[in-house]
């Protein structure tokens, strides 16, 4: 990864209308689904990340306040939002529906970008344990990404706690317990057999994990084979958690293709339950990920259920650029006019141009502007506005953008 | 199709090698040929030849969806990536080496030189040792013998290189091979392709192709 300057860059207006369009089409599904817009401080104390979070502890771009207090730019927001809520409605068990479009400074690789800070949307569920809020929070994240453009997706769903009781019958120490949450996430079966030798794992244990670190496939094949491995009541009662989330969610979605797989661990994160992540075909990034924290609100003093989930709005730009349904360009100026002379007249003309909402620009003849980024060019002098056969500067000046996309609808000739 | 991205040289040859046993066929493929990219003749897989630090990049990014290469890279560099497989080919060990029979110097911190500055940099700290790394891409045994550094770490295979520069390994401390590195993407997606690679290169490590 190239350093915090080095990955530094502008955003152009394409890229730029393309987020805010996006931005707008989450921001529309969280409302109808009854969410309330939350930020939280880009600024939190350091420590919030050493103690809750280790592994992202690295790479969080960190400041000196004047007291000395080392300072980091925020690295998660789920972290933030939890730890604010329980902070502040500490005596009220509230069930709170939060969503959140919001920069993250973190490090991030996408196919052809990367960077040290993006804009994530997510959205938090807080105060309950039922799996109604778990499978909303699948279709909500699933309803963002077909909304904007993602045609083939793949739902992957797994559990932390299912793993948990599976190392807590194999009797692990937590140093071995991480090992194997490591190799697990890497799928390295190699690692898992060394492991085991040197721990002298039973080998029905080994077999368990050989087979959950190639697991992957759709939800009904794999389950039964993923039941038949259960110790104890922690993995049993997880099972029964994914059944009930999965029927939920297929009462809604029945044609969804959900991938079961058996790799989520906790070491690096605060999950304790459901995990979900989204692929689609051509990523090789999940598009969103999200799932069940319990036990977080407890760490900042109010223990409180949780689930949620975020995205990266800027890898999912970049994916639905290289495989989203491609979409006529736009110029980025409608009208621009070139004047050799300046009075009442054109200032007038411009101003009614863009009340109807045209994106107008005016400028002395000669100035070096680029032409093609206009759609109408015009030009201004003792003549009056001389411009393109297809349009009149006379018909623009009487016409609304909205009423001029009618006519293109309804294939009017309105020159 | 299932894209697979292989470091040029030997470990291309053993992993064409194992295809083309199990029935996937690259026709235009030959050991002496400059062309770059391969595609096998039922359009399912398609092969591009890389240089072995990129593979993994090609992998990570889903350039290519999986990837053939030696676990030294993966160790030297973090990737997110998966490591399904040890194909048991491109055997090696990591070692650390220097001047026969000169002793280490005592009273000063040791200095190293790699082309692997994380992996030596790990070691030590395992040891709970303190070492100047000296980062180089390339004949590192002349690091000793030059006086840049007191050591090396470096990759050993036969020993033959480190005996004909007057050195000695020391010390072995990772055993290394050629690994199935798959796209996190792909895995999903490619599953029954992947599922099929992974069959070919089993067969290839059973029957002790090293």
């Amino acid at each position: 990864m190239d350093t915090l300057l080095e990955t530094a860059k502008n955003s152009n207006h394409q890229e730029l209308l393309a987020i805010s369009a996006m931005q707008t089409a989450i921001w529309d599904i969280f409302a109808v689904h009854g969410y309330r817009m939350i930020d939280t401080p880009l600024f939190e104390s350091y420590d919030l990340y050493s103690q809750y979070a280790p592994h992202i502890k690295k790479d969080c771009i960190k400041t000196i306040d004047r007291d000395g207090e080392v300072l980091a730019l925020r690295s998660d927001i789920t972290l933030s939002l939890i730890q604010s809520v329980a902070q502040e409605y500490k005596n009220r068990d509230v069930y709170a529906k939060y969503a959140y479009i919001s920069p993250v400074f973190l490090p991030y690789q996408g196919k052809h970008s990367a960077g040290h800070v993006f804009l994530q949307a997510g959205a938090e569920i807080i105060g309950s344990d039922a799996t109604d809020c778990d499978s909303e929070l699948l279709d909500m994240a699933l309803k963002i990404v077909e909304t904007l453009g993602v045609t083939q997706c793949q739902t992957a769903i797994g559990s932390v706690a299912y793993m948990k009781g599976l190392y807590e019958a194999m009797n692990l120490t937590k140093e071995q317990q991480e090992a194997f949450e490591l190799a697990m996430e890497a799928r390295n079966g190699m690692a898992i057999r060394e492991l085991s030798a040197r721990w002298h794992i039973d080998e029905e244990y080994v077999t368990i994990l050989e087979t959950l670190v190639m697991s992957g496939g759709p939800y009904e094949d794999v389950i039964e084979t993923v039941r038949s491995f259960c110790k104890n009541d922690t993995m049993r009662n997880a099972l029964e958690r994914l059944d009930r989330i999965v029927r939920e969610l297929r009462w809604i979605r029945p044609q969804e293709r959900i991938y079961l797989e058996f790799i989520a661990s906790n070491h690096l994160d605060y999950y304790t339950d459901m995990m979900f992540k989204i692929y689609a075909l051509g990523a090789p990034y999940a598009l969103v990920s999200g799932g069940r924290y319990n036990e977080l609100a407890g760490k900042f003093g109010k223990a409180r259920p949780a689930c949620g989930f975020g995205l990266n709005l800027q890898l999912l730009r970049e994916y639905i650029e290289l495989y989203g349904e491609k979409k006529a360009e736009d110029k980025d100026l409608d009208i621009l006019i070139f004047y050799s002379k300046s009075d009442a007249t054109i200032w007038r003309s411009v101003e009614i141009l863009r009340h109807n909402g045209w994106r107008t620009i005016a400028v002395k003849e000669g100035t070096p502007i680029h032409t093609n980024e206009a759609r109408w060019v015009f030009t201004y002098d003792e003549a009056g506005f001389t411009g393109q056969s297809d349009m009149s500067m006379q018909k623009l000046l009487w016409l609304t953008t909205a009423e001029y996309r009618d006519a293109v609808d309804e294939h009017t000739d309105y020159r | 199709m299932l894209h697979i991205a292989l470091a040029k040289g030997r470990i291309s040859e053993q992993v064409i090698a194992f295809l083309e046993a199990a029935g996937i066929h690259f026709p235009e493929y030959n050991e002496t040929s400059r062309k770059l990219i391969f595609v096998d003749d039922t359009d399912s897989f398609k092969i591009t030849l890389v240089k072995s630090p990129d593979v993994p990049v090609y992998v990570e990014r889903g350039a290519a969806d999986v990837g053939v290469v030696g676990k030294d890279i993966l160790e030297e560099h973090s990737y997110s990536l998966y490591e399904i497989c040890d194909l048991g080919v491109g055997r090696c060990r990591m070692a650390v080496a220097g001047i026969k029979g000169r002793s280490l110097p005592m009273g000063r911190r040791l200095v190293v030189g790699t082309k692997y500055p994380a992996i030596a940099r790990k070691y030590y700290a395992s040891l709970g040792e303190r070492v100047d790394i000296v980062p180089l891409n390339g004949s590192v045994e002349l690091a000793p013998l030059v006086g840049l550094s007191d050591v090396i770490v470096d990759i050993v295979e036969s020993g033959n290189t480190l005996r004909e520069n007057g050195l000695e390994a020391l010390t072995f401390f990772m055993d290394l091979s050629a690994r199935l590195i798959v796209n996190k993407g792909a895995f999903r997606f490619k599953r029954k392709a992947i599922d099929r690679i992974i069959a070919c290169t089993k067969g290839g490590t059973e029957d002790g192709m090293d």
